[in-house]
């Protein structure tokens, strides 16, 4: 049982770094940007 | 202890001062950066206008004038008071030009030069903004006696707080009615601070996803999961769980102030059919943040588009109420998103946080990971006395003692502050250890007796 508990956050942490890895690989980092620099019409209840 | 009173008591009048001196500067500072943003500008009953010939200027007697040189930095900011008699500088200029020559000794060209300085330096007025908040939270919260329960709850409204501030410090973006720009904004932030908030320094992870799902090649989107933004969120749940809502949420924030508004018997702790909606959340994560962005060929953030509260309060209404160009384009959907808006203020009076326990589709992804965290609660069976305070004083409805990892846990700690036992803890380190630890005496005395008594054994 304290095994499971210390386990399961870890392996949540290593999946988290490799979906950050491969977010980064797929250039999603630079959509984030692109969308978060510029005013989003439809947050402000506009678009 | 009289004398511990005495001397809390000249601390909180000195610093109380400062704060004033340094709000009123910062009033100042917002004033001149809106003059320097529009060119001219009424404010406190003087004329604050940016020319750049002061014959243009054209003034009644007694109007405030700033001039800025094109040049010159610090000490080019001169006021004058528009009058043949009373000169508050003394100065010469190039007509057209507006050089000035001479500094003046005036305290206004002194403010004015400060001013001028924030508003060159973004990172400087962000700076002002976060520490005369601290101030004002240190002013609010320090040498202030009460019960344990109250001291938890002031700690992590000041923590809410400043990092609220924190992460949307960007002054000018609010007086500009524009949004910060830098390399920043790719980092998502934990909670839910939309990126289109004048401050906002990161970026939101339910925008974030919904910015990867609408990405297109033709009809066809070209990205089929988030991998950045869930990981990232992922991240913050794999080390924290829903400490995160509890803490680092600006949306959450706002909820809790509005929940501390009096409404008598109005307030609800909960209601028939509450259990059953809690599950709307993740209903919400997967139709308006997942399947609609990805699947509906109009590519929209479709939950920013219709529902998030939080871009419209921290977004829609700074932006709106000072930039004319977007608020002539308002329309149907500024309405729609501003009656959710209201809707959500008025039920987050009478029940706490109802859109953190209904509807937000990032507090269901971290519900979810709120048992798979490093940082957990831990009940100490053998110190329990089962009075259920805890469970009383829980205002996400959560019986600690029977789920000590549940998912609508926010992690808030006032279970941990209520119990009269010391049977909870919250922490990183292994349930052993912290057993022994949650054992101690506690080191804040309760000034009132805690309830924890013989007919409640
Ligand atoms: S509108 Fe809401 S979900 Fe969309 S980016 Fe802003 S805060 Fe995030
Ligand atoms: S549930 Fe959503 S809005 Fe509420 S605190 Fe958590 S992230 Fe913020
Ligand atoms: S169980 Fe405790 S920590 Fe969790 S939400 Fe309730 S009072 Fe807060």
């Amino acid at each position: 049982m304290k095994r499971r508990r210390i386990l399961l956050p870890i392996i949540v942490l290593l999946v988290s770094v490799a979906f950050i890895a491969i977010g980064i690989f797929r250039n999603e980092v630079a959509v984030v940007l692109k969308k978060a620099v510029m005013i989003c019409l439809e947050c402000i209840g506009i678009g | 202890m009289a004398e511990n009173a005495k001397s809390i008591s000249i601390i909180r009048t000195i610093l109380s001062v400062v704060f004033g001196l340094l709000l009123v500067l910062f009033i100042f500072c917002c004033i001149f950066a809106k003059a320097q943003t529009d060119k001219s500008f009424r404010a406190f009953g003087a004329t604050f206008l940016v020319k750049n010939d002061i014959d243009e200027c054209n003034l009644p007697n007694g109007s405030l004038v700033f001039i800025k040189s094109g040049e010159a930095k610090a000490n080019s900011i001169v006021a004058y008071e528009h009058s043949n008699s009373i000169r508050l500088a003394e100065y010469s200029y190039v007509p057209g030009n507006a050089k000035i020559i001479g500094v003046a000794t005036s305290y206004i060209v002194v403010l004015g030069s400060i001013c001028d300085f924030f508003y060159n330096s973004a990172l400087a007025f962000g700076a002002f903004f976060v520490l005369l908040t601290a101030l004002l939270v240190f002013l609010l919260t320090y040498g202030r006696g009460g019960s344990r329960l109250r001291l938890q709850t002031r700690k992590r409204i000041s923590i809410q707080t400043l990092w609220t501030v924190l992460t949307n410090s960007y002054v000018i973006g609010f007086i500009k009615g524009g949004i910060y720009q830098g390399k920043l904004k790719q980092l998502c932030l934990p909670g839910l601070n939309c990126y289109s908030c004048p401050g906002a320094l990161g970026a939101c992870p339910i925008g974030a996803m919904q910015a990867a799902l609408t990405q297109r090649s033709g009809n066809k989107p070209t990205n089929y999961f988030p991998f950045y933004a869930v990981g990232a969120v992922m991240l913050f749940g794999a080390i924290c769980g829903r400490l995160v809502c509890g803490f680092l949420c600006p949306f959450g924030w706002a909820q809790e102030l509005l929940h501390k508004i009096p409404a008598g018997k109005l307030k609800i702790n909960t209601f028939k059919g509450d259990k059953a909606l809690r599950y709307l959340k993740y209903a919400v994560l997967v139709v308006f943040v997942f399947a609609m962005p990805l699947f509906i060929t109009n590519a929209f953030p479709w939950f920013c588009k219709l529902i998030c509260p939080s871009g419209m309060l921290f977004g829609g209404i700074p932006l709106l109420s000072v930039n004319e160009g977007l608020r002539s384009a308002a329309g149907g959907f500024t309405i729609l998103k501003l009656s959710i808006l209201a809707v959500i203020i008025i039920a987050s009076i009478i029940i706490y946080r109802p859109f953190c326990k209904y509807i937000c589709p990032l507090g269901a992804i971290y519900s979810l990971l709120n048992k798979a965290s490093l940082y957990r609660a831990y009940v100490n069976e053998n110190a329990c006395t089962h009075c259920k305070r805890c469970a009383s004083v829980c205002k996400m409805g959560v019986d600690i003692t029977k789920t000590p990892n549940a998912p609508e846990c926010i992690r808030c700690g006032d279970c941990k502050a209520a119990c009269p036992s010391n049977a909870i803890c919250f922490s990183f380190a292994s349930k052993e250890k912290k057993e022994k630890k949650a054992n101690r005496t506690p080191k804040i005395h309760f000034t009132k007796k805690p309830i924890h008594t013989d007919s409640t054994k």
